[in-house]
């Protein structure tokens, strides 16, 4: 398979102008290229065998299950979650055998119904993204520990403990950002780091991933940083404060937010620049028909996967690694010129 | 960025803001608005004629005198703590209607609220109930207090500035001062205690268990004398049972069923009668006609379907038989008797039975989409509604002429009732897709801010208006949520207009970025730019962490409708001096609750 660019898969794609609150940045994308025949995912689900979920599309159109997605239910039964993205036809189900329990220490299966959708925690999803091919419900419960611990809940496998713990600052953080029009998708940005990149079929499709994915997703990793580092966060580095020499008038405001906005849009673009061109890795994980496919991304700063009908690539979502994250000074630094 | 500008653009600017109060004009420069509340307060509400106009003389004329207001039983330092909590209290008080919101959920609100109402309530209770009978106390809050203050007994070891014949009018003239009936009995189904089934089938008890002779008696006497009682009967008679089983008690009520269900009235003993007398009769104000009347009603809630002679009665028996001869029903009871003995009967025939006869002017608005969609026509009036209402009907429905004629009048009309006018006032909406709301308060919060808009903009001469989306925003006119929420630019912009105050209707999360309308302001400060800036933040819901201030240095005032800006008015003012804000507060409900008093029956 050849190689492809994040340039490839944003096609289409114009960024616009960065929300930033605290520690996160967003920076949305916007197009008018939308694919409307695209469901937004909302789903029946239940587990057949631990391990095993069934995922059902009820709607009229054909739909796409995100990646790492997961499902929590009030019934006795243990919640799961799965490692890939999925196509699913309309008004049919595909089972699939590598999902994993999220909740350790709950027995029983999901019944069938329509059941809260999640994405899992951004570190969390490097994981689901590494084990993805691993048969066992249990896979995902050494990475649940970890984060858990790591936010000062008890070392156990329950995401639900994760989501109840910090349901209100979740709710807080969710709110202070907002889709514009025409968003189909994101970049996300913690402290000036890029940490993902996201993008749907259409705008139903964004507006119903929109909160599972910022809210439970990156909100994960805004509050890690927040633990790490207080609540005044520094302000980030695509941010410019405004120049306060030489103001004399009303008009020199005006004119320095103006200057703001421009400078931060350029600084988006130059983070942006640094990325879209490298090469990722693929890996075929579904054929659907002879158009759809489902397929992994890999490359040292990013991983996740794709959906592609023909060569439109109408679904992505990946995150930055974990590994690149921590040299990003190494990768940050501007190659050897002379 | 895209401004609206309205009033003569080309008139001499005038850096005074006139302001106008009750009668009595003055020119300040600049001066904020809770300078301009202690003269609105001082002269309103102290209640001496020669400070009013001729209309609110005759308006006021029947009420006593100012009252010496004596706070000496608060120590000095527990009255800055109930000064705030007060704020608290009443920032909550005319938001909250007890539902999450986009930023908070119930349950989170639910412990948010009961600290508050406990923070002033501990404190002097009848200074508690006072609050709520200030203008623009939301029903929610309203029946909250209520239940808190007959929930517990007086001690009177604890001093209070009122005594108990005072607690009593303020407890009466807050339920009765409940705008909707059916919030009413809610509430008094809300004293018994209920069992209900969740989701998952578990039982759960509910209600607040209330069970002294002050609340039988409140509660007794406040339906058998409601004016509506016959149209109660037939719309809420399950929990008109409810409150009468708890009330009498169930030995009392089953006494009373039999005597008033399966007898004659030929039948009666003298026994009967005395019974009759002691537990309904006795309650009614009224001759003898109005307490047979009474008895009527109370034997059809009890379940008696035969002898009736009440209109509303008898139409109810009738219409099993025949739909139409109910059509002087309310329509969602004609549905229930539609559903069980004339099944073939739909919806569209209940509205055309309905429309003109039975049907409220809320009801009309509200079944507009079912009746586009069975293709019956239902005419409203959009004079008769509120402003938040009629906005959020434009916005699913769509805009007329008519429904923006009608906003604009009430705008007017709203804007006259403030005690301050402006020569020029600029106006920034925040129109991000936040304000869209939450599930359950759909297009509130946008619609709040609309009418805001709308009666600020008539709180002076001219007037600019921009929005965060940078579209315009015409009075009168909805506009739909959309994208992120920058604030600085639009700041700038309208003080670059030489505005005399900057409103900012916003919620107050900004986000493009966060902190740069604080930087703007902080420079425009800087350099000399003395313009009041206020945040007012549309609450579809009370929010479990108060307002969400953009800028610190800012007065910020929560509000959920037009009409209930003077509230927020007291806020300021309470900020100002907590205790000229509490006498102030004390010595504007005062009056009410006498004249309350005067009023014969005093019910609904």
């Amino acid at each position: 398979m050849k190689n492809i660019t994040i340039s490839e898969v944003l096609r289409g794609c114009e960024i616009g102008r960065i929300q930033s609150v605290g520690y996160m940045q967003v920076i949305p994308l916007l197009s008018d290229l939308v694919d409307k025949n695209i469901a937004a995912p909302r789903f029946n689900t239940a587990t057949q065998t631990y391990g095993s979920l069934a995922v059902q599309n009820p709607n009229a159109n054909d739909s796409i299950l995100p990646f790492a997605a997961g499902f929590i239910t009030e019934q006795k039964a243990q919640n799961h979650a799965t490692t890939k993205a999925a196509y699913i036809k309309a008004h049919k189900t595909e089972v699939l055998h590598t999902a994993a329990c999220i909740q350790s220490s709950q027995g029983g299966a999901i019944q069938n119904g329509d059941h809260p959708m999640t994405i899992l925690p951004w570190s969390i999803r490097e994981a689901a993204m590494i084990l993805k091919d691993v048969k066992s419900f249990s896979k995902l419960w050494p990475t649940i520990e970890e984060f858990n611990q790591n936010l000062g809940l008890m070392k156990r496998g329950h995401l639900e403990d994760y989501l109840k713990s910090f349901e209100k600052e979740l709710d807080t953080f969710v709110a202070e950002f907002e889709i514009v029009p025409k968003q189909i998708g994101a970049i996300v940005l913690m402290n000036g780091i890029v940490v993902g990149v996201e993008k749907a079929p259409n705008y139903d499709y964004w507006k119903t991933i929109w909160n599972p994915l910022i809210r439970e997703c990156y909100g994960s990793l805004a509050i890690q940083y927040r633990r790490l580092s207080g609540n005044n966060p520094p302000p980030p580095k695509t941010r410019v404060p405004l120049a306060s020499v030489k103001i004399t008038s009303l008009k020199d405001i005006a004119d320095a937010i103006e200057n703001a906005k421009k400078q931060e849009d350029s600084n988006v673009k130059q983070i942006v620049r640094k990325f879209v061109k490298s090469n990722f890795k693929r890996t075929l994980e579904q054929s659907v028909g002879k158009d759809i496919s489902v397929e992994s991304l890999s490359h040292n700063q990013f991983t996740g996967q794709i959906v592609k009908d023909s060569d439109k690539i109408i679904y992505a979502s990946l995150i930055t690694t974990g590994k690149w994250i921590k040299n990003r000074d190494w990768n940050d630094a501007e190659d050897f010129k002379i | 960025m895209r401004k609206i500008y309205y009033g003569d653009a080309t008139q001499d600017e005038n850096k005074y803001v006139h302001a106008n109060i009750i009668g009595l004009k003055i020119k300040q420069n600049l001066k904020s608005i809770t300078q301009s509340l202690s003269h609105f307060q001082a002269n309103y509400f102290s209640l001496e004629p020669s400070n009013l106009r001729e209309k609110e003389k005759s308006e006021m004329i029947t009420l006593p005198a100012k009252q010496v207001i004596n706070l000496d039983h608060i120590h000095e330092k527990d009255l800055k703590v109930l000064g705030n909590n007060i704020l608290d209290l009443m920032n909550l008080s005319g938001v909250d209607i007890g539902r999450a919101t986009h930023y908070d959920k119930k349950e989170d609100l639910e412990k948010a609220r009961t600290k508050i109402h406990k923070a002033v309530f501990d404190i002097d209770r009848t200074i508690y109930g006072c609050l709520f009978c200030l203008p623009g106390i939301n029903d929610f809050s309203k029946q909250k207090a209520a239940g808190v203050l007959l929930a517990q007994p007086r001690n009177q070891s604890i001093q209070t500035l009122f005594d108990n014949d005072m607690e009593r009018s303020i407890v009466k003239h807050i339920i009765e001062t409940i705008s909707q009936s059916n919030r009413i009995l809610n509430l008094f189904v809300n004293f018994t205690g209920y069992t209900k089934k969740n989701k998952e089938g578990e039982v759960t008890t509910e209600g607040l268990y209330i069970n002294n002779a002050r609340t039988r008696k409140l509660v007794l006497k406040y339906i058998l004398n409601a004016r509506n009682l016959e149209l109660w009967s037939v719309k809420y008679r399950s929990k008109l049972q409810v409150v009468f089983r708890y009330m009498w008690g169930l030995k009392t009520y089953n006494v009373l069923k039999k005597i008033l269900v399966k007898k004659k009235s030929s039948e009666l003993t003298t026994a009967d009668n005395d019974g009759l007398n002691k537990y309904i009769a006795s309650h009614v104000v009224g001759d003898q006609t109005t307490k047979q009347k009474v008895i009527q009603c109370v034997s059809f809630i009890l379940g008696r379907r035969t002898y009736l002679t009440l209109p509303m009665l008898k139409a109810f028996q009738q219409a099993k038989k025949d739909i139409s001869l109910g059509k002087m029903l309310p329509p969602e009871v004609l549905e229930g008797i539609a559903t069980t003995f004339h099944p073939k009967t739909t919806k569209a025939d209940i509205l055309n039975l309905t429309k003109n006869t039975s049907m409220t002017n809320k009801q009309k608005r509200l079944v507009q989409k079912t009746a586009q969609k069975v293709g019956v026509k239902v005419a409203f009036d959009p004079k008769n509604q509120p402003m938040v209402e009629l906005y959020i009907y434009a916005l699913e429905m769509g805009w007329t002429k008519e429904i923006g004629d009608a906003l604009i009048e009430k705008a007017k009309r709203a804007a006259g009732a403030l005690p301050f006018k402006y020569n020029k006032v600029g106006i920034l909406l925040d129109d991000s897709n936040s304000s869209s709301g939450s599930e359950t308060q759909k297009l509130k919060p946008l619609a709040i801010s609309l009418a805001v808009r709308d009666m600020i903009r008539y709180t002076a001469e001219r007037c600019v208006i921009c929005t965060t989306s940078g579209r315009t925003a015409e009075v009168g006119k909805p506009i739909k949520p959309s994208g992120d929420t920058e604030l600085a630019s639009g700041l700038i912009s309208l003080l670059q207009d030489e505005v005399d105050a900057v409103y900012v209707i916003s919620d107050g999360y900004e986000n493009a970025p966060a902190g740069r309308f604080s930087e703007a302001l902080a420079l425009a400060r800087q350099i000399g730019c003395p313009t009041p800036v206020y945040q007012l933040s549309p609450v579809a819901s009370a929010s479990d962490s108060g307002i969400r201030k953009i800028d610190p240095s800012i007065p910020a005032m929560s509000v959920s409708k037009p009409e209930q800006m003077a509230l927020s008015l007291f806020t300021a003012m309470l900020q100002a001096d907590p205790k000229i804000g509490i006498v102030g507060i004390i010595n504007s409900v005062l009056p009410m609750i006498e004249k309350q008093k005067l009023v014969e029956g005093g019910v609904k």
